[in-house]
């Protein structure tokens, strides 16, 4: 009956329904060890907008510690460049003036979790119901247990690395459906997203061995993400799931269609009139080993 | 518990007193079929005295000794009787017998709404007044005709989910012949499951709770089926354009009478030739829906009544693959999928009375509501024939209640009315269970995962006394006990209620009304449109279970001989420990660990004015509703902890519903309906996304990366949750009945418009990119004008 009244419906352009608001100043910003400071700062835009007007006039400082450490200079369009290089477990807060506004953010940033090593079971294959059956891998490294960490895990692969000749290097896609139960909570969405950040509440202190599903990783990353940078993703995942506009559209559409989903905000940690995230990582990458 | 027992006795002793007057009780049924009329109004002339009959149709009216007593009755959509009993009967049942006034319609005066009643807040149309109601397909829906009334709204479009005064659908307990029902809704919630044939009388309560109810927050949706007529077969069959329907009722021996209706979705057999066609023969889909209502009802004695009801309906939906060959065409590969869900309920009740004053009932019910989902295949190798490979899953989850009560009712005098009553109900929920199966010529893998079982338990006594303290005021007051056991957790609730009346004169009357509601089982759903992925769940330690304050006044006015009724009613409702999904938890995921899925302590605020105007006889009668709301909730973790509207808020609802009878066998009858527009979250700008991208060396190879940004393109800015409104809705239905007598029976064609002048109201708005990777906002309008007929043939 839903088939038969969608097909007599009538679907329409309804861009006139949007309100926008006053644009605010957009900030965004990760330092990572041995990475000298940068960050983007934008005006945001109308929701249908395709570009961002850049703010060329913004006084952007770094302190340290809460010592002075940077001054970021800005470059071209929306780039801002500094001269330091941060270092983990050090406290780091931006403080950025755009006019008569003062904005600010406070990150730290986290020491590295060593990956020991990336195994890959079997390779890619059709099964004979023409089921595509991708590689199962398992990353191994020592959580440590002294302090709660936030992680995010992807890999590089070859274009067409499957069956076929090598291409482009990308980032494949995680099955969220089938990575490991210890860290299946964080990632209860039903897409398949190119990372999976994660946090450590079920392997503190362990020897982890983890496992997920993915196409052929020849290289594969850990970060240690800052608990910002982690509710960023996590709450960015989260809106673009429920917006429509990611790139599993089936998944998507049946939680549209059912209104199971509802529109929420994007994790921002700015102080002041701004949105953006002030965010570190560190990380750690390994060739895989096949097997 | 045991003091208020002792005041109650008391009360009850101390106004027994009456040794001058006399008892007169009887039973009102319908003069043709015997069908017991419920609510229908006695009183003796010349006195105050009088009552209205209950949910058996009896009545027992005390008044002074006379010589001779004059009984005039009254029911809406009946013609008004009178019955003289002299003295030496009054000890006898007086069986009063009413002609039905608008089953043939000649001079119809058909009324419309009841609220003749002192009471606030109980609104009931009559069924003969919704069978003419024009409706989406044609398709006649109890439920929905509610959605008509002030405080009173309906959901998505065309779903039959009631939301009352700032209530959602699984806020009302739904009770068909006292059995509770748990998911009332067919596919998408666009049918309910009530079969109009088979219902004699549906009450709505919307505020002003009397004590023996419980359970629910929000509302109390009384149905009770019919019981058969008593005196000859008849039977019915209807075509529609969405089901068919066939009813049967009558006499089974002297004493027993019963009543039959199953109700079957057509659409489903071109479904599955449309899908075929398209497919060429590979591949199957269809939908299916029935529902079955059976009911026996056996006089045991003049003072006895046995009654067993059951009800069983059943969706499915599939997906059937035929034989096709695999990739290599060396196997023969088969698949299958389907989803079905439906309630079971089965009733069975004893009515008697043990005295002149004093009558009882013992009901003992069972309700259950299961969901299952399935999927499996095959594939055969076609060189051996040899079965290769085999795999199927399935997913159940399922509640069921099994209740004991008993409610006795003891009529002291015309002026106190006592009702006390206790039931126990075991209920046992199984959130999700589910079992895989997968076979080949190495493996054989079987595996189960399952939530928890939540067992629960409640005891709920309650006493209520309904009081005239003189000819203008009328208190109705009683106290509703829930005590609750849930994983070895015990809560008690007492849940006061009272209402207050006051009778100026038979043409006013103002009423004012305080009720406490607990409700124990929340429903997981976020979309509220009836969906069989709805997940009931008991209420837990961590998740409370949630309770609602209610304070009402109404007013009602009569001119013209009780003609044109005005009523106008206000209320204020406070809801504690709501829920609400967390962002990001959806279809996929809400099942398994839902007490970390879902937002607890919300608070909520309901307020609003409803108006009703109606004319209720003539050639035009009808009825103008129009209601002012406000409907906001508050979480600590949504809306930065900020008040925000309900999705359903909606700050005026109006509806005129009228019908005029053109000639004596036609009768046209349209609604017009307007809603403001949902509340909807929609952003107010946007911004770049983050660039969380690093240069790796590998090999030599500089490895760089936008990976987050091709996901995620840009933020959206959003200031708040609902904080847009869809677009106003309104709608005009029309049809018109064409009715006519044949030597056996009568037959109807129904001709009905929904959405008359084809108005594309909003049933969702999403974000896409057009083809030139342009972001847009789209707005799909779901129902066009749909045209429809149906024949009904009764015998």
């Amino acid at each position: 009956m839903v088939a038969l009244f969608i097909l007599s419906s009538c679907l329409k352009i309804v861009d006139n329904r949007i309100k926008n608001g006053k644009p605010k100043a957009l900030i965004n910003c990760i330092i990572q060890p041995g990475k000298i400071l940068d960050c983007q700062i934008n005006w945001s835009n109308s929701v249908l907008a395709k570009e961002y007007v850049p703010i060329v006039n913004a006084r952007v400082y770094v302190l340290k510690n809460n010592l002075p450490f940077d001054t970021l200079i800005h470059q071209d369009s929306n780039y801002y460049k500094g001269h330091q290089n941060p270092i983990a477990g050090d406290n780091y807060e931006i403080k950025v003036i755009i006019d008569a506004d003062t904005i600010k953010a406070n990150t730290t940033v986290p020491f590295k979790t060593s990956l020991d090593s990336c195994v890959m079971i079997n390779n890619a294959y059709y099964s004979s119901q023409q089921q595509l059956f991708l590689p199962y891998s398992y990353i191994y490294f020592d959580e440590p247990s002294a302090e709660s960490n936030f992680y995010e895990i992807f890999g590089y692969s070859y274009g067409g690395a499957i069956g076929g000749s090598l291409g482009g290097l990308y980032t494949p896609s995680i099955y969220t459906e089938e990575v490991d139960d210890k860290i299946k909570s964080d990632v209860s969405l039903g897409f398949k997203p190119t990372s999976v950040c994660f946090t450590d509440k079920n392997i503190n202190g362990t020897s982890t061995k983890l496992f997920f599903k993915a196409a052929y990783y020849p290289l594969a990353v850990l970060r240690t993400i800052s608990p910002e940078y982690y509710k960023y993703r996590q709450s960015g995942y989260v809106q673009n799931y429920n917006s429509h506009l990611n790139n599993d559209e089936t998944v998507s559409s049946i939680d549209n269609i059912l209104f199971t989903a509802d529109a929420s905000s994007v994790y921002s940690n700015m102080q002041g009139n701004a949105y953006g995230i002030f965010a570190g990582f560190s990380y750690d990458s390994i060739t895989s080993i096949i097997r | 518990m045991k003091r208020a027992f002792a005041i109650f006795l008391f009360f009850a002793a101390v106004t027994a007193n009456s040794q001058t007057s006399v008892l007169l009780k009887g039973s009102i049924q319908e003069q043709k079929s015997k069908e017991i009329i419920i609510d229908a109004t006695v009183f003796v002339l010349g006195t105050n005295d009088g009552t209205t009959t209950d949910n058996y149709g009896n009545f027992v009216i005390t008044t002074p000794l006379q010589d001779a007593y004059v009984l005039v009755t009254s029911k809406l959509g009946y013609v008004n009787d009178t019955t003289v009993i002299n003295q030496t009967a009054i000890t006898e049942n007086v069986n009063i017998f009413l002609e039905p006034r608008g089953k043939v319609i000649k001079n119809v005066v058909v009324r419309s709404v009841v609220k003749n009643k002192v009471g606030v807040s109980v609104v009931e149309i009559p069924i003969s007044k919704i069978k003419l109601l024009p409706q989406l397909a044609g398709e006649v829906d109890v439920l929905k005709s509610y959605q008509l009334m002030p405080g009173i709204q309906g959901g998505t479009e065309g779903t039959s989910g009631l939301f009352v005064r700032g209530g959602s659908p699984d806020q009302n307990l739904i009770l068909i012949d006292d059995v509770p029902v748990y998911n009332v809704s067919h596919l998408g919630g666009f049918l309910s499951i009530l079969d109009v044939n088979a219902v004699n009388k549906v009450s709505v309560i919307k505020g002003g709770f009397p004590a023996r109810y419980g359970g629910r927050l929000s509302s109390i949706i009384d149905i009770r089926m019919k019981e058969g007529d008593a005196q000859k077969i008849h039977y019915k069959y209807d075509l529609g354009l969405l089901t068919s329907k066939f009813f049967m009722e009558g006499p089974l021996q002297d004493k027993t009478r019963f009543m039959f209706s199953v109700r079957r979705f057509n659409m489903d057999i071109p479904a599955r030739l449309l899908s075929r066609q398209a497919n060429a023969g590979k591949i199957i889909v269809g939908y299916s829906f029935y529902d079955l209502y059976a009911k026996v009802t056996r006089m045991l004695s003049t003072n006895a009544k046995l009654s067993l009801f059951a009800y069983n309906g059943r969706d499915n939906v599939f997906v059937k693959q035929n034989e096709i060959d695999n990739f290599y065409a060396t196997e023969t590969v088969k698949y299958q999928s389907n989803i079905t869900w439906g309630n079971t309920l089965i009733g069975l009740k004893y009515s008697h009375r043990l005295a002149d004053k004093l009558t009882g009932s013992a009901t003992l019910s069972y309700t259950s509501f299961n969901y299952n989902t399935g999927y499996g295949g095959t594939a055969t190798s076609k060189t051996t024939k040899q079965l290769v490979q085999q795999f199927k899953s399935n997913f159940t989850s399922s509640i069921a209640d099994v209740t004991a009560k008993y409610d006795a009712v003891l009529a002291v005098n015309n002026n106190v009315q006592y009702r006390i009553g206790i039931a126990f109900i075991n209920k046992l929920a199984n959130p999700a269970l589910q079992n895989t199966y997968f076979k080949d010529s190495v493996n054989l893998i079987v595996t189960q995962q399952k939530e928890p079982v939540i067992k629960s338990q409640e005891i709920t006594p309650y006493a209520e006394v309904e009081q005239k303290l003189n000819q203008k005021i009328k208190l109705h007051y009683g106290l509703h006990l829930n005590n609750f056991w849930s994983n070895q957790k015990f809560v008690a609730n007492l849940q006061p209620r009272f209402l207050l009346s006051y009778v100026a004169n038979k043409n006013f009357n103002t009423n004012f009304a305080y009720s406490r509601m607990v409700q124990n089982l929340h429903l997981l759903s976020n979309n509220n449109a009836g969906l069989p992925t709805d997940l009931w769940v008991p209420a837990t330690a961590n998740v409370p279970a949630s309770i609602c304050n209610q304070l009402s006044i109404s007013s009602n006015v009569s001119l013209h001989e009780n003609k044109y009724q005005l009523s106008a009613d206000v209320y204020y409702k406070r809801f504690k420990n709501l829920i609400e999904f967390k962002d990001g938890v959806n279809f996929a995921n809400f099942r398994t660990d839902w007490e970390n899925k879902v937002e607890k302590n919300g608070v909520g605020n309901a307020y609003g004015l409803e108006l009703l105007a109606e004319k209720k006889e003539g050639r035009l009668n009808g009825w103008i509703g129009y209601t002012l709301s406000y409907n906001y909730r508050k979480f600590a973790n949504i809306n930065n902890g900020q008040y925000f509207p309900y999705k359903f808020d909606r700050r005026h609802v109006a509806s005129i519903v009228a019908n005029y009878n053109l000639r004596e066998n036609i009768i046209l009858s349209g609604a017009f309906v307007f809603n403001t527009g949902n509340a909807t979250t929609l952003p107010v700008g946007s911004y770049p996304s983050l660039n969380a991208g690093t240069t790796y060396d590998y090999g030599g190879q500089t490895l760089s990366t936008v990976y987050f940004q091709e996901v995620l393109s840009r933020v959206f800015i959003y200031e708040g949750r609902n904080n847009a409104r869809m677009p106003n809705y309104h709608r005009l239905d029309a049809s018109v009945t064409f009715h006519k007598i044949r030597a056996r029976g009568t037959r109807d064609w129904v001709i009905s418009f929904y959405n008359m002048y084809n108005k594309q109201n909003p049933y969702f708005q999403y974000f896409a990119e057009d083809k030139q990777k342009n972001l847009h906002l789209y707005q799909l309008a779901l129902f066009p004008i749909i045209p429809s007929v149906s024949y009904n043939r009764s015998f």
